[in-house]
């Protein structure tokens, strides 16, 4: 309901606006003022001198210059116009500037895992120098704690619906300081679903 | 312009903020009053709650993704925690994102950032458990390889969340783009899923300078 009145008070306002933009467009308001040049404009430039607005590469991007003149995007297109290089730079796992175009190594930890282990037991990582700092936790390792299951029923939706029997299992991790504390908890869930019409029954 | 209209205006962006500002915050919204702990608790120690992704703003493309992104990252996910939002009413897997390219956005290439995705399991101290299942949309995996359409983190989750609720996420895969959007008919599923790879960078490039002002 409080997204209903908030959706009516926009459209409200931007009822509001348009009619005073109109008013101002037709007033004194000069052409200026009226916002990006229309259509009407395109036929202002004398022959023989391209359209306004036209595209210009600026500052490396491809724009819309209010100007008369010609499309001319070809210094934009940069060194991989059609993102082949980009693409196999990722995918080897290394990291791209596209600024530049240069394909770098990834450093001293290429997957993370590194990183990813020494903030799950309490470190402080440094990525340029990938130096694990920890904390005085020192924590042990994970010790699954509890384990929990239910089943539910389900819908598929859509045009030909299923109906789907689920088991989802609960598994509680803990891992605790040297002191006895307890330093963190996750739970990971793991499911299972099958078609099965009678599951409400 | 006269001084009315220009007071006309000042106003209107002020309520046009305000208005925004309070559609930031039902990012993550749809949840009923009740907290998760307390429907767990209502349900009888085990709540399966099956959540929507956030529609409230669809965009038509990467074009409009990347006007409304603070920050867009290709990177690979290399592991998760779940988590229970500031609010208590929902679960989010919390991924550690390893970033392979800035695309848009002030932070170093090869950093690992925080990205939180609605979704996951969480045990409350008194043993109560609740598996938020997203319905509409595919899980993030770990190890795999993603662009990321990223807002600024907000108050409620530990890392960044994705720009249009799950719109702005894809994967990148050999067989081509996979929007994490389940709904079909999203612009953004018709246009990009299954696209090849490289074109499918190529295109977000030109969406970002496209979107670039002229200095």
């Amino acid at each position: 309901m409080r997204r209903l009145y908030l959706l009516m008070g926009l459209a409200i306002l931007v009822v509001w606006l348009l009619i005073d933009d109109t008013s101002a467009v037709g007033g004194n308001a000069s052409p200026a003022a009226a916002g990006p040049p229309s259509a009407q404009q395109q036929t202002c430039c004398p022959e023989g001198s391209g359209t306004s607005p036209h595209k210009e590469c600026v500052g490396g991007a491809c724009v819309d210059v209010y100007e008369c003149g010609f499309d001319n995007c070809a210094a934009c297109q940069g060194c991989d116009p059609d993102g082949t290089k980009e693409w196999q730079c990722i995918q080897q796992g290394w990291i791209w500037d596209p600024f530049n175009c240069l394909c770098s190594p990834p450093g001293c930890d290429p997957d993370g895992s590194l990183e990813w282990q020494c903030v799950g037991e309490g470190g402080t990582w440094d990525p340029y120098t990938c130096w694990c700092t920890m904390s005085g936790c020192n924590p042990g390792p994970a010790i699954l704690a509890h384990t929990t299951s239910t089943r539910y029923c389900y819908e598929t939706g859509g045009e030909e619906s299923f109906v789907m029997e689920c088991s989802t299992t609960w598994r509680n991790y803990e891992v605790f300081c040297q002191d006895g504390s307890l330093y963190a908890s996750w739970t990971i869930e793991e499911n299972y679903c099958y078609w099965n019409d009678y599951c409400y029954q | 312009m006269n001084q009315r209209t220009k007071n006309k205006r000042s106003t209107a962006l002020l309520v046009a903020i305000f208005v925004l500002a309070q559609g930031s915050l039902v990012v993550l919204a749809q949840a009923p009053a009740k907290t998760l702990h307390d429907r767990a608790k209502d349900a009888g120690g085990k709540l399966i709650y099956p959540y929507d992704a956030d529609r409230s703003v669809v965009y038509p493309n990467v074009e409009e993704l990347a006007k409304h992104s603070d920050l867009i990252i290709i990177g690979r996910t290399v592991g998760h925690r779940a988590r229970l939002t500031a609010d208590g009413m929902v679960v989010t897997r919390d991924f550690l994102v390893k970033t392979q390219e800035v695309i848009k956005g002030d932070i170093q290439p090869g950093l690992g950032i925080a990205v939180s995705v609605p979704g996951g399991s969480y045990r409350f101290p008194d043993g109560v458990y609740v598996y938020v299942r997203p319905r509409d949309y595919l899980d993030a995996k770990d190890g795999k390889l993603y662009v990321f359409f990223l807002r600024a983190k907000g108050s409620l989750t530990k890392g960044h969340q994705v720009a249009g609720g799950v719109q702005g996420l894809f994967e990148l895969t050999d067989g081509g783009v996979q929007p994490a959007d389940l709904v079909a008919d999203d612009p953004v599923v018709v246009k990009y899923k299954g696209k090849k790879g490289a074109d499918f960078l190529a295109e977000i490039h030109r969406a970002v300078n496209k979107g670039k002002k002229r200095p």
